[in-house]
């Protein structure tokens, strides 16, 4: 089974991602800030993160840079709410594992979609 | 003058040899009146006369022993001295009548030689009433006291009104112990008493200066100071500075800059504005300004330094206020462009919550949704929806405002983008049953940031359709313009009253606040359309007829605005600065 996990420090919406993501079929795990995501990781070894990318704790840049030293090597949706240019987003898809990002507020329907194609391109 | 003294006597000389024949008038009685001399002149000869001269008859001197010469050769040559002297000459009787004047009365004077012959000399307008009573009696002391007067200056007056200035030598010509005749040699000193004057005036200008002004020579050795220097550096004496090199009243610090700048004066005549610091008899530091020029002499070779100084604490202190103030700004900047971030993310997640879960819902993924709750969810969403949009309006307006809106240019094809916009939008026309007619130009791509062009595209057909009748039309082109692309956004409906059309674009208003309420808008979408076209580079703007609808229009450089981010960080699109 598919493995997602949802890494957001809002309550409200780290359960509707975690439900929406269940109901889809996938095997869904929560953590709440970064440390807490880095923690789970290799036991749980999703196959696919969003990520939010504020979060008290650690940065997003902390987070993806720790994560290198991880054996799990999960793809990671950001999740945000700024626009990024093409050079950002360059540079963010250099980040390891990044595929993509999200701006919020999203659409549920095309998140679902984005997280098939990602999976799907194994 | 040392030429002077030898003009007077050269023409002692020529009294001793001969005479200078003139038509004179001579009438003793008029020593107390002087007056204007009768009209007719009567032919008199009256000599050249001096002490010695005196002594020798008529009969003796005509003919000239020294030279050998008849009378009238010598008369002849003393005339062409006379006349050709650089200096006027003027005999007057002792009345003060003009018994003669060679040529360069009107050089001086502006005055005719034959118009003055014959004339008292107090009628001639050579001196003010102010001055003539005074002229009257020094010439009364010459002829009765028998005096001489020695290069007197004196202010005169030219014909045509003109100030002048003369230097005066004035001898009593003597006949029988008593003065006779007055000889006048005057100097046109004019130019030299304006360059005198000038002289002053610089001089005082240098005394007055509140500005430091040192001068020194090529060594830099102090050589004068004015008043301002003495007080800029705390002392009451000049001897403090004179003498000292120039570059040890510059701080250490600035010693090397300021050898820099000697040799660049030097290299290039001057330097200006640097800045230093001086230290003072106290040792206290002065923030100073320099500018140093070089000195020449005559020939052009250098011979010093001119160092002007002005000191710029209160200039330094505004500078370092005006500083931190913008440190200060730049601060507030961030903490609003932070806040702003902070806003949206906090205002963005709790919408992402709810719209996830009504979409689930919804989407009858949590249960089956009777219809009934089908038509409240959707409700629900159309407020949420109604709810985004305008937290979206409002992050935008506030970064329009503070100049941290992010704008990402791109390669656009705007038929396509146009197509899009028109496909996004047939949901709403369905409603009133419109039509969107599209007539596109074939065009260039253009380098603009798509999404907020295409914002910008949706708000004026949105506006349009708002506005339309039921079955009507709606009309978007796009037309090439020189250095353009034109967009039309044309409706059919009941149009803009004239005295509103530029107000529409403010922020917050409403052509009709209940038509407006009546579709949820809260006026910030032309408003932030205006933002984001100006800041590409473009311009809108509305034309309107009422009962016939409204066109709205706005252009896109085909040339990409340059450096978007600044150029629109430099616009004051509300007009902000003006409050």
């Amino acid at each position: 089974m598919t493995k997602v996990m949802v890494v957001d420090d809002e309550p409200d919406l780290r359960e509707m991602l975690n439900l929406m993501l269940h109901k889809e079929g996938f095997e869904t795990e929560m953590a709440e800030d970064g440390s807490e995501f880095l923690n789970k990781l290799d036991s749980f070894n999703p196959d696919l993160v969003t990520l939010d990318v504020m979060m008290p704790g650690l940065t997003t840049s902390e987070i993806l840079k720790k994560l290198k030293e991880k054996k799990s090597k999960p793809k990671i949706i950001l999740l945000t709410v700024v626009r990024y240019s093409e050079e950002e987003k360059e540079k963010i898809l250099e980040m390891g594992n990044v595929v993509d990002y999200i701006t919020k507020p999203f659409d549920i329907d095309e998140l679902t979609e984005r997280i098939y194609k990602h999976i799907n391109q194994q | 003058m040392k030429d002077e003294p030898y003009i007077v006597k050269m023409l002692r000389e020529a009294g001793k040899y001969g005479r200078l024949q003139s038509r004179v008038t001579s009438n003793i009685e008029e020593l107390d009146t002087v007056e204007e001399p009768s009209e007719e002149v009567p032919e008199k000869t009256v000599g050249f006369i001096d002490d010695d001269v005196e002594r020798k008859s008529r009969d003796d001197v005509t003919k000239s022993e020294g030279l050998g010469e008849t009378t009238e050769e010598s008369e002849d040559r003393y005339r062409l001295i006379f006349e050709n002297i650089n200096d006027e000459i003027v005999y007057l009787d002792k009345h003060g009548k003009i018994l003669d004047v060679n040529n360069r009365v009107e050089d001086i004077f502006g005055q005719k030689r034959e118009d003055i012959i014959g004339k008292n000399f107090t009628k001639l307008g050579f001196f003010g009433i102010k001055d003539l009573p005074r002229m009257i009696k020094l010439f009364k002391d010459i002829v009765m006291d028998d005096k001489t007067i020695d290069r007197m200056e004196l202010e005169s007056k030219h014909k045509d009104g003109h100030k002048i200035f003369i230097d005066v030598n004035i001898r009593p010509i003597r006949k029988n112990g008593e003065t006779e005749a007055i000889l006048c040699i005057i100097r046109d000193i004019t130019e030299r008493k304006k360059k005198e004057e000038e002289l002053i005036r610089f001089s005082n200008a240098v005394k007055m200066s509140t500005d430091s002004i040192v001068i020194s020579d090529l060594d830099a050795k102090i050589i004068d100071v004015n008043e301002a220097t003495l007080q800029m550096y705390g002392t009451k004496d000049k001897r403090d500075l004179i003498g000292k090199n120039s570059f040890d009243l510059i701080t250490s610090e600035g010693r090397e800059k300021a050898l820099a700048g000697a040799k660049e004066v030097l290299e290039k005549g001057y330097v200006k504005g640097r800045e230093y610091h001086i230290i003072t008899e106290d040792g206290d530091r002065i923030p100073v300004e320099m500018s140093v020029s070089i000195m020449k002499d005559r020939d052009g070779k250098p011979i010093g330094f001119v160092g002007l100084s002005r000191d710029i604490t209160e200039r330094k202190k505004a500078e370092e206020k005006i500083r931190r103030q913008n440190i200060k700004l730049k601060r507030l900047d961030r903490i609003k462009s932070n806040f702003l971030s902070v806003t949206s993310h906090e205002l963005r997640t709790p919408m992402s919550a709810i719209k996830g879960y009504i979409q689930m819902l919804l989407k009858q993924r949590l249960g089956d949704v009777t219809p009934e709750q089908k038509d409240a969810l959707d409700a629900v969403l159309r407020n949420t929806n109604r709810l985004d949009n305008l937290i979206e309006a409002i992050l935008d307006i506030s970064r329009l405002e503070s100049g941290t809106m992010k704008f990402l240019p791109e390669q656009t094809d705007i038929s396509k983008m146009i197509k899009e916009v028109t496909e996004t939008m047939q949901a709403n026309t369905n409603v009133k049953n419109i039509k969107i007619n599209t007539e596109l130009e074939e065009l260039p791509e253009l380098v603009i940031d798509q999404q907020r062009i295409k914002q910008v595209l949706m708000n004026l057909v949105d506006n349009a359709i708002k506005f339309s009748p039921h079955d009507s039309t709606i009309n978007l082109c796009t037309k090439m313009k020189k250095d353009d692309v034109l967009f039309e956004i044309r409706d059919f409906g009941r149009g803009i009253p004239k005295k509103t059309q530029k107000k529409i674009f403010e922020r917050f208003y409403q052509v009709d606040s209940g038509m407006d309420r009546k579709f949820g808008g809260v006026g910030l979408g032309l408003s932030i359309s205006k933002g984001i076209i100006q800041a590409h580079g473009g311009d809108i703007w509305v034309e309107s007829t009422m009962g016939k609808g409204s066109t709205f229009r706005f252009t896109l450089p085909l040339e990409p605005a340059r450096d978007i981010e600044k150029k629109f960080k430099d616009l004051d699109i509300f007009g902000l600065e003006k409050k």
